[in-house]
């Protein structure tokens, strides 16, 4: 996951927790980037402009990690060293998660009219904000058993969250 | 520039360092301006007749240099053939798509071989691509700004839209090199204009820029806080602008006066009478018009808004499949920018309004916002400033994988600079080469997204399937441009591909070219280069003597021996002339100092950072 085996909280000088604070996190960011931002270094060297483009993508990646929850508790899971199920052709071994998820999905699929959709579009965000409630509390109380199911959970509501958007935009250009 | 060689070298490079002007581009479909920043106040460079638009319309004759803006539009009536208009839709594209996008360019080459890729038109008997119309344009504007501030100018920040792809953007790089132009760097229209009224009215919050131009529509919202402009989504459609509205009243005319055919030669003729009519329609309520042939038609306001609905509901359908994809709703935002010609129609500015609840700002001048930010992004780059620009990849990146399917490796929407990898592997025993095929778009199947271009990893060495672990690697630079290259991990085979050829220049494009403009005779020429090449070594020997007195402690003793070795070889060759010694010694101390060119970044970046922030808790 870490390029280089880079820390995405360390290349931002942000504490490792889920919690992450938006406004401290775009502070860091912009305060880095201020300084390592390719347009920063235009009279310098051609390996010193390299160098900053490199600094600054390194920059950007972690950025876009910490934004996500999803990414981001990835991201605490590989520093904890914990396996994570589902990738990379690691099986999924949580029956009960993938039951839960596909009731989930299918009631997505056949969801057509509009309160529909709007229904489980309201569960699958009480649910995904549930269940990054419960990664926090268990990353803090150290419960490195429930993680791997919980984060599991977490990559499929908010896959159905993408899946929902691409509808929603389909069907705000029916509309008209 | 005229140099001596018999000059001394270290005058050369505080001349060139002291060319500190840069201007700012706004290179459109219809009309191009450049404009130039002092003290972040940017203004217009204006022609010797004091107009600000200079038409992106360029004519050739035989035997005269190309005729650039309002005289080539003169000569559309008198000899079509001659003229070319709204070429930039046609930047980065081949000749089969051009077929589809359009049907006012009757100069395209249509016996084209399919390997060459870029579209040739004939124009006035001359073969041209659209990057040496570009340049042509260019050039002029160059011509231009350099009588306003009676200086020579090399260094220039270009716009385009942002919805241009890959090979568009370098097709536009291309374009400026040609024109003697050294582009600093490549902004998006619609950041250009964000940045124009950001720092002109100091405001903050999340703003939507609406770019209706000739010929493409973009759309952008960015977050504004504190000199900070971050692009958060952009989506837009290169194919769709005014240009469009002219055709379909172009189609409307024909209609009205039927059985009177409109030869294609008028065509032209016809698209001029159609901006007036939408200019005339923008003020008034109806009108009269004298077409070619003799025929007079008549045109409302209301029929000319029913025409253009279809295509102003276009826009609108991109404006809000963009703030879905930021999760951002029409009331969050704090202020709609008009940027493009386009705007000025009621019916826009009317839907913008009813869609965003809100009064669109057209504080500025829509057709020259883009160049007077271009300008300041130019000052900027050259004189340094606390502003920062932080943009994103407007389509997603990816290559094909078995099955015709295109999997992503950077999503669109994401900040460059930006550099990710991806592993792959054989899956086939003994597999040992590998096609690459680089795709650009959102669709999922292989054939729906733009080909940017193929290559083959050869060499990896015979596994059984699924072994190897080919990583590819994505880099996209600040100007939105691509690099992958790929390396085999278990063997470390790398090779790396620059995308240029697929739709750009051609070696015999570059021959032919230089040899139609030939000012020089080849001795100058080869001159010139090793001037230029003596010029860079003497810089970098400058940037790495400062580098190594400031942060010399960063070096062990055998680094630091080692670059001085490499630094002495190079400055040795600087005095016995041979133009290819000294490149390939300065690629040898570029590489030998990367080490201490990445160490000096962290070191810049940590120290400030540790500055600034407060102590953690």
């Amino acid at each position: 996951m870490f390029k280089d085996l880079q820390n995405p909280f360390e290349i931002l000088g942000m504490e490792a927790t889920f919690d992450v604070d938006q406004t401290a996190l775009d502070a860091a960011y912009f305060a880095r980037q201020s300084l390592a931002h390719p347009d920063r270094f235009i009279h310098h060297s051609e390996p010193e402009r390299q160098a900053a483009t490199a600094q600054a993508s390194s920059l950007n990646s972690a950025y876009e990690t910490l934004k996500n929850p999803t990414l981001r508790a990835k991201a605490l899971l590989t520093l904890k060293g914990i396996e994570i199920q589902g990738e990379e052709g690691k099986s999924v071994q949580d029956p009960q998660v993938l039951e839960e998820m596909m009731d989930l999905q299918e009631a997505v699929f056949e969801a057509h009219s509009p309160q529909d959709v709007s229904r489980i579009e309201n569960q699958i965000q009480d649910r995904y904000l549930q269940v990054i409630l419960s990664f926090g509390q268990a990353l803090q109380k150290n419960l490195n058993r429930e993680l791997p199911g919980l984060f599991l959970r977490l990559t499929y509501l908010s896959k159905l969250k993408e899946d929902l958007k691409v509808r929603q935009t389909q069907a705000s250009l029916k509309m008209l | 520039m005229l140099l001596q060689i018999t000059e001394p070298i270290s005058t050369l490079v505080q001349e060139k360092l002291s060319q500190a002007v840069a201007i700012g581009i706004d290179l459109g479909t219809t009309n191009s301006v450049v404009a130039y920043s002092q003290n972040q106040k940017p203004f217009v460079l204006q022609d010797a007749q004091g107009v600000s638009l200079l038409p992106s319309v360029v004519a050739y004759l035989d035997g005269t240099a190309p005729i650039v803006g309002e005289k080539a539009i003169d000569l559309i009536e008198e000899m079509p053939d001659c003229v070319v208009t709204s070429s930039k839709r046609l930047m980065g594209r081949s000749g089969s798509e051009v077929a589809e996008i359009a049907g006012n360019f009757v100069h395209i080459m249509t016996d084209q071989d399919s390997q060459d890729k870029v579209v040739r038109l004939i124009i006035g008997g001359q073969v041209k691509t659209p990057i040496e119309v570009a340049a042509d344009i260019l050039r002029e504007l160059k011509n231009q700004a350099e009588v306003a501030l009676k200086q020579p100018i090399e260094k220039v920040v270009i716009t385009v839209p942002a919805y241009f792809d890959e090979a568009a953007r370098q097709a536009t790089k291309e374009a400026a090199a040609l024109a003697g132009l050294q582009i600093m760097r490549l902004i998006n229209e619609p950041t250009a204009a964000a940045l124009a009224y950001g720092l002109d009215h100091g405001i903050e919050g999340i703003y939507a820029v609406y770019d209706f131009g000739g010929g493409t529509f973009d759309f952008s919202l960015l977050r504004m806080t504190k000199g900070v402009f971050q692009v958060l989504a952009t989506g837009g459609d290169v194919a769709l602008g005014g240009d469009d509205i002219d055709r379909l009243i172009l189609e409307y005319l024909r209609h009205m006066s039927s059985g009177i055919e409109l030869p294609t030669k008028s065509y032209k003729q016809a698209l001029k009478i159609t901006r007036e009519i939408k200019e005339y329609l923008s003020h008034q309520e109806r009108g009269m018009w004298a077409l070619p042939g003799g025929n007079e038609c008549p045109l409302d306001r209301q029929t000319l808004e029913q025409l253009a609905a279809p295509l102003v509901e276009k826009t609108i359908d991109i404006c809000r499949q963009v703030l879905i994809s930021a999760d951002l709703k029409p009331k969050d935002i704090h202020g709609v920018i008009l940027v493009g010609g386009g705007t000025r129609m009621p019916l826009i500015q009317e839907r913008v309004s009813e869609f965003f609840e809100q009064n669109p700002l057209t504080n500025l001048n829509p057709d020259e916002v883009v160049a007077l930010g271009a300008a300041l992004q130019a000052e900027a780059l050259t004189h340094g400033s606390e502003t920062l620009l932080l943009d994103v990849t407007p389509l997603s990146l990816g290559i094909e994988t078995m099955g015709g399917l295109v999997e992503k490796i950077i999503p669109r929407n994401t900040p460059i600079p930006v550099s990710v990898s991806q592993e792959f592997t054989t899956y086939q025993d003994g597999q040992t080469a590998m096609k690459i095929h680089i795709l650009q778009g959102e669709r999922e199947l292989v054939e729906h997204c733009r080909s940017l271009g193929e290559f083959n990893l050869t060499g990896i060495p015979p596994m059984t399937a699924n072994a190897a672990r080919i990583a590819v690697t994505f880099q996209v630079d600040v100007d939105g441009l691509l690099t992958v290259s790929a390396t085999e991990k278990t063997t470390n085979i790398s090779q790396e591909v620059t995308l240029k050829p697929s739709y750009g220049l051609t070696e015999e494009d570059y021959v032919r070219i230089l040899r139609e403009n030939v000012v020089h005779g080849q001795k100058d020429i080869k001159n010139r280069l090793l001037i230029e090449a003596k010029v860079k070594a003497q810089q970098l020997l400058h940037q790495l003597d400062k580098a190594i007195k400031v942060d010399g402690d960063l070096l062990t003793a055998i680094e630091h021996n080692n670059l001085l070795q490499a630094m002495e070889a190079l400055e040795e060759r600087l005095t016995d002339g041979d133009q290819d010694a000294i490149v390939k010694r300065q690629k040898l101390l570029e590489s030998i100092s990367a080490p201490f060119a990445t160490r000096r970044v962290e070191r810049l970046v940590g120290e400030a950072v540790t500055i600034s922030s407060p102590p953690e808790k």
